[in-house]
């Protein structure tokens, strides 16, 4: 019997990528046609599932926190389900229900350390695992699909990129699969295959396919259905977990294809080798453009960019930089550098305001007093950006790291007296709540922010706009002040 | 490059460099065969040669803006965002040019000035200042001189800047094109005006003063000035173009293109025109030139299709002979047609006006900058 990959998937769609939206949180995911279809899991009790061992909880809030140093909190409703306590034995969590194909998206969040699989048909398995401080890519990476079960002669193929959020912050995995084909005879005619798999909003592997299933999965064998099962072992939580049996298995008219790409123009990826890049660039922001900004790309991996008219922060990321294809091949729209990872898009209003008192609303847009002076380049290529606010000279810095995939921005008065009413915004989310230590975490588990320095700062979390924010007093400038973004 | 070679001497046209190539004029009596042997007929290739320069294979060169230094390098910025420092262009000693990477990640610059140790390039959304304060021979200060709106329309070129012998910079703003939708530019229609000064000729103090200087613009792909230090620009066929054509320039004269007319009442102008005051009889342009307060025929309009289908770049030849009997005279790249123009102009009654002729064509590309 010959077994051949019998994938349905119109060529078109091969390699467009998609828009993103947002979720229910604002990890973002692929922006998916008919995204009203997919069915949310109620997660009010295990209905949806056999019942699991007591480790799994349904839950209301979870935090996990950054590290060891804070502690797990989990607290009663509905909403979650969590693996409350780490140990040797893997616990499941498997729906009493039988898929074939089907899209599945949901959120999670892990725990340092942790470790956790979800199986399709309980056989094909993704890992779950907290790779934040992993390199690049690998084969060790969170959303590896795991090795098969053939033994020396399987091939591994690493995810494309390490994609990996912090512990404790909520990570978004969205996963098309696609069931192995069998004729009447129940003859294999077709592999099973991941026809997309996106990690936090990043296309990790597409049309993969499975020879076989994975080492050691809960369920043998290869069959038409399987039940779709979270394992873990360590302290992890699920939330927002919906899914959707494509028409016909065909997963590509599920997927949008993105504004401005032409999927026959050769990529052009910008990379940072061994400097760091400072590319001027227009960006999106919530699907327009933002004219007056530049992309930075690190050796690191860990990039950022600015709406340099406002000072500020538009997004930062770890992957790969940016793809400038639309912005570099022939003349016409789109014209956007696109960064080539994980984004964390963040409003770009001012980073300094003058406030008569800390009541005043934060501005939408730099007063007259403010203007971007432009920039200067470190040997390594590192931009210092600089300012004027008023009478004030500021510079703005960044200090990319790998690894924990930080990056510490720091601000600092070079000429002028600090004006009393100068205050400065770091954050803004849903939500802002001070998890001690001077570390902060922003809308709903979404990023880390961490106060540098041995000085006790007072930052103000107050109400704004679209939330909470995060601001402090200009006083801070008198030395160089830091803070860091951890993602 | 051009340069006019004779026996035992050459000359380089400053300033002039066509993306890629060389040109040289040779011995007419050298091409000559004896006696008795067919006659070939001479070509342009005959009196001006082209010669491509060996580009690296690390950059396209797509070249935006070209600046002369003092110490005989040239200097190219590219529709990429990086500088090129061009050592030995003229491959006098018959070896090839070296190439530095000046600078880099800049926002489509599709102009480049060199002043007093620093580079001056127009970027998308500002006038940049750029020098190597180290001395190291890279660019480490990106000084900020001048910001402007823009609406992110991919057409919003901005070509320049040259530096006026008052010091101050000017830029030409192309219009964007009609990607804005339908309704954008309901009366004028396939080109327009979607942010401040589009579709102008900007002044730039070197504090940063921007001021609207002249309105009326489509797509002036060229802009330059002569050694007398009067300013120039060509425009690019189109909707409200007939033709191409290269023109002086003056403070507050209008060209014709009534897009730019949405900024004309904006704070800075002190241009006369005014939406209202465009003919919607559709007059012959010598008429409407006359109805229109503040409208400028320009200097020598080329025909469409046959000198050129889009005028870019030119330079005035200030060689003195050294590049033929051409001094004062404007040659003006295509960068549709891949060819050059030549164009005498002198003024009469305080306009300047002349005649064109074709000069060169067989370019590998299209011409943005000479």
């Amino acid at each position: 019997m010959t077994v051949t990959n019998s994938f349905s998937i119109p060529f078109k769609s091969l390699f467009t990528c998609v828009l993103a939206f947002v979720l229910c949180t604002q990890v973002k995911g692929q922006e998916i046609v008919g995204a009203e279809k997919y069915t949310q899991i109620p997660l009010e009790s295990f209905s949806f599932f056999k019942k699991p061992s007591d480790k799994w909880k349904i839950a209301g809030g979870v935090s996990f926190g950054l590290n060891a140093t804070y502690k797990n909190n989990v607290t009663d409703g509905t909403g979650k389900v969590v693996h409350t306590t780490a140990g040797k034995e893997t616990d499941y969590l498997s729906s009493a229900n039988e898929f074939g194909d089907m899209s599945v998206e949901f959120n999670f969040m892990l725990a340092q350390g942790a470790s956790a699989t979800v199986y399709f048909q309980g056989r094909y398995g993704i890992s779950l695992t907290d790779s934040w401080t992993k390199g690049k890519s690998g084969t060790d990476v969170c959303g590896t699909v795991l090795e098969n079960a053939d033994g020396p002669t399987s091939m591994v193929t690493p995810a494309r990129m390490n994609v990996c959020r912090a512990p404790g912050l909520w990570q978004h995995m969205q996963v098309m699969f696609r069931a192995p084909r069998f004729d009447k005879q129940n003859n294999k005619i077709g592999h099973a295959a991941f026809a997309r798999v996106t990690l936090n909003g990043v296309v990790i592997y597409e049309n993969l396919g499975l020879s076989g299933p994975s080492k050691n999965s809960p369920l043998a064998g290869e069959a038409a259905t399987g039940a779709l099962i979270f394992a873990s072992n360590s302290v992890m939580a699920l939330k927002d977990i919906r899914y959707m049996i494509p028409p016909n298995g065909d997963f590509a008219s599920l997927i949008k294809p993105e504004a401005g790409t032409n999927i026959r123009d050769r990529p052009i990826i910008v990379s940072p080798l061994g400097k760091t890049i400072v590319q001027r660039c227009f960006i999106e922001f919530e699907g327009k453009k933002k004219t007056f900004c530049t992309a930075v790309g690190n050796p690191q991996g860990v990039h950022y960019a600015m709406d340099l008219s406002q000072g500020a922060m538009i997004n930062f990321w770890k992957g790969g930089f940016i793809d400038a294809t639309s912005m570099w091949t022939d003349r016409g729209e789109y014209q956007v550098a696109k960064p080539v990872g994980s984004k964390i898009e963040v409003r770009p209003v001012p980073t300094f305001a003058m406030l008569h008192d800390a009541n005043e609303p934060w501005p939408d847009v730099a007063g007259d007093t403010f203007r971007f002076k432009g920039y200067k380049l470190a040997a390594d290529g590192n931009p210092t950006f600089m300012y004027r606010v008023g009478d004030m000279q500021l510079e703005d810095s960044f200090l990319p790291k790998e690894r924990d995939n930080s990056l510490t921005r720091s601000l600092k008065i070079t000429s002028g007296k600090i004006s009393n009413n100068l205050w400065l915004r770091l954050a803004e989310g849903a939500s802002i709540t001070s998890l001690g230590n001077d570390l902060y975490v922003i809308g709903d588990n979404q990023y880390y922010i961490k106060l540098v320095g041995d000085k006790k700062l007072k930052p103000v979390i107050r109400k704004s706009a679209n939330g909470q924010e995060l601001i402090l007093s200009g006083s801070v400038l008198d030395h160089d002040f830091n803070y860091t973004l951890i993602w | 490059m051009f340069s006019k070679s004779k026996r035992g001497r050459s000359g380089i046209m400053r300033n002039v460099l066509l993306a890629v190539m060389f040109m040289h004029a040779v011995g007419v009596q050298a091409q000559h065969t004896g006696h008795g042997a067919a006659i070939k007929p001479l070509t342009e290739d005959d009196f001006y040669k082209i010669t491509t320069i060996p580009i690296p294979a690390e950059t396209a060169l797509e070249v935006g803006g070209l600046a002369s230094l003092p110490n005989g390098a040239m200097a190219v910025s590219t529709r990429l965002g990086e500088i090129w420092i061009v050592d030995n262009p003229t491959m006098g000693n018959k070896t090839k040019p070296h190439f530095r990477l000046f600078a880099s990640g800049l926002h489509e610059p599709l102009g480049l000035a060199y002043k007093d140790g620093s580079f001056y390039v127009a970027q998308r959304a500002e006038l940049t200042k750029i020098t190597d304060t180290n001395k190291d021979g890279i660019a480490d200060l990106f000084e900020t001189v001048a910001t402007w709106p823009l609406s992110g329309n991919y057409c919003e070129y901005n070509h320049g800047p040259v530096i006026g012998d008052d010091g101050n910079f000017y830029i030409n703003f192309n219009l964007g094109d009609n990607g804005m939708g339908k309704g954008a530019e309901p009366f004028f229609g396939e080109m327009g005006s979607h942010a401040l000064w589009r579709g102008w000729m900007v002044q730039v103090t070197p504090e940063g003063k921007v001021t609207p200087f002249a309105a009326g613009y489509r797509s002036p792909a060229g802009i330059g000035r002569n050694a007398k230090g009067e300013l120039f620009y060509t425009e690019n066929q189109g909707g409200w173009v007939g033709t191409g054509y290269i023109s002086k320039v003056d403070k507050d004269d209008f060209f014709g293109h009534p897009s730019s007319l949405k900024s004309a009442g904006e704070p800075g102008s002190s241009l006369k025109t005014r939406v209202g005051d465009i003919p919607t009889d559709n007059p012959m342009f010598h008429e409407a030139v006359k109805k229109i307060p503040g409208m400028k025929l320009p200097s020598v309009r080329l025909p469409h299709g046959i000198l050129g289908i889009s005028l870019a770049g030119f330079a005035e030849d200030n060689t003195s002979g050294g590049f033929g009997p051409f001094q004062g005279q404007y040659f003006i790249g295509d960068e549709g047609h891949a060819n050059v123009m030549r164009v005498f102009m002198e003024k009469v009654n305080g306009a300047y006006q002349g005649a064109a002729f074709p000069f060169r064509q067989g370019f590998m590309s299209g011409i943005l900058r000479m």
